[in-house]
């Protein structure tokens, strides 16, 4: 527990895929605050989702500039993985009552900056934990 | 410092997205609402509809369809799809646009969002149902006809109808 809050500096390469990871998620939480704005707010619950993506985004992010690299990578899959989970089902059966018909611009957008910022923070994680070296 | 600049830069970009600065209007938002006693009137008109407009009206909110679309005279805020007590589609017209959503867009909205499996999920009754009560709203469905959606047969649903210039999810709406 101690180490997810512990600044580290990770080499040059995991740092970087976790900057493209930070990018993604930053992308992400954009589309999330944008979509609000252009009509979801006034979906139940929904909307307030979009609202708390977008913050928890802009908090995940905070934390890798501040090099909380392990509590960035945590925060990147409890925000995108869960939001990738609501999309696929609101696109199927329904998520909390609210159904979509297909995937438009936006909703690609959000799809492949989420998908893709899981996948660099993982690979960051396991470059990461190999040569890891906390910052002085 | 750099590290600072950056995170500020950050919580500066993202709070203009979350506080809307910049980010634009729902394209809903430009459809103009209906005048005061025109929603006065709509309430009558469902109020005062047959079976079909009040199966139609508790369809309406049960299949989410408030969430996307605005009828003012039930309170519906949906701000996702076009606003559908502004519409000069007849009961047949949005009975089609129910079941085809992707046939014409009204310019502005996402072409994918509505589910396009109505027809599916819903019998022909419900459809007809529901395309009753939208028409009672807009006030466009022909007085007395309140019983056609009893049958379930009273209403096309876009077979063998050739393209017609009133099809569409609301076409119509933004002209107010």
């Amino acid at each position: 527990m101690r180490r997810l809050f512990a600044p580290v500096r990770p080499d040059a390469l995991a740092r970087a895929l976790l900057a493209l990871a930070a990018l993604c998620v930053l992308v992400a939480g954009f589309q999330h605050a944008r979509l609000f704005h252009r009509g979801y707010a006034e979906v139940e619950i929904i909307g307030l989702l979009f609202v708390m993506n977008a913050i928890g985004s802009t908090l995940v992010v905070l934390t890798l500039i501040f090099e909380r690299a392990w509590l960035f990578v945590l925060g990147t899959l409890s925000i995108c993985v869960p939001s990738l989970v609501s999309i696929a089902l609101s696109h199927s059966s329904g998520f909390l009552g609210f159904r979509e018909g297909g995937y438009d611009g936006d909703a690609l957008v959000v799809v492949v900056a989420e998908v893709a910022a899981v996948l660099l923070a993982l690979a960051g994680a396991a470059k990461a934990s190999s040569t890891l070296r906390e910052a002085p | 410092m750099k590290r600072s600049a950056l995170a500020g830069l950050t919580v500066l970009f993202m709070g203009c997205a979350i506080a809307g600065i910049g980010i634009g209007e729902a394209p809903a938002e430009r459809q103009a609402a209906p005048a005061a006693d025109a929603v006065a009137a709509a309430k009558l008109r469902i109020a005062a509809g047959g079976a079909a407009t009040a199966r139609g009206r508790a369809l309406f909110e049960d299949e989410g369809c408030d969430n996307c679309h605005s009828i003012a005279a039930i309170g519906a805020d949906g701000k996702l799809g076009p606003r559908l007590d502004t519409i000069d589609d007849d009961a047949e017209d949005i009975a089609e646009s129910i079941v085809a959503p992707r046939e014409d867009i009204v310019d502005g909205f996402p072409e994918k969002l509505m589910p396009s499996d109505y027809g599916q999920r819903l019998s022909d009754r419900q459809i007809a149902d529901l395309a009753a009560f939208v028409a009672a709203a807009a006030g466009t469905e022909p007085e007395g006809d309140e019983t056609a959606g009893e049958s379930g047969e009273g209403r096309g649903r876009g077979r063998g109808r050739g393209e017609s210039p009133g099809r569409g999810r609301g076409r119509g709406g933004a002209n107010g």
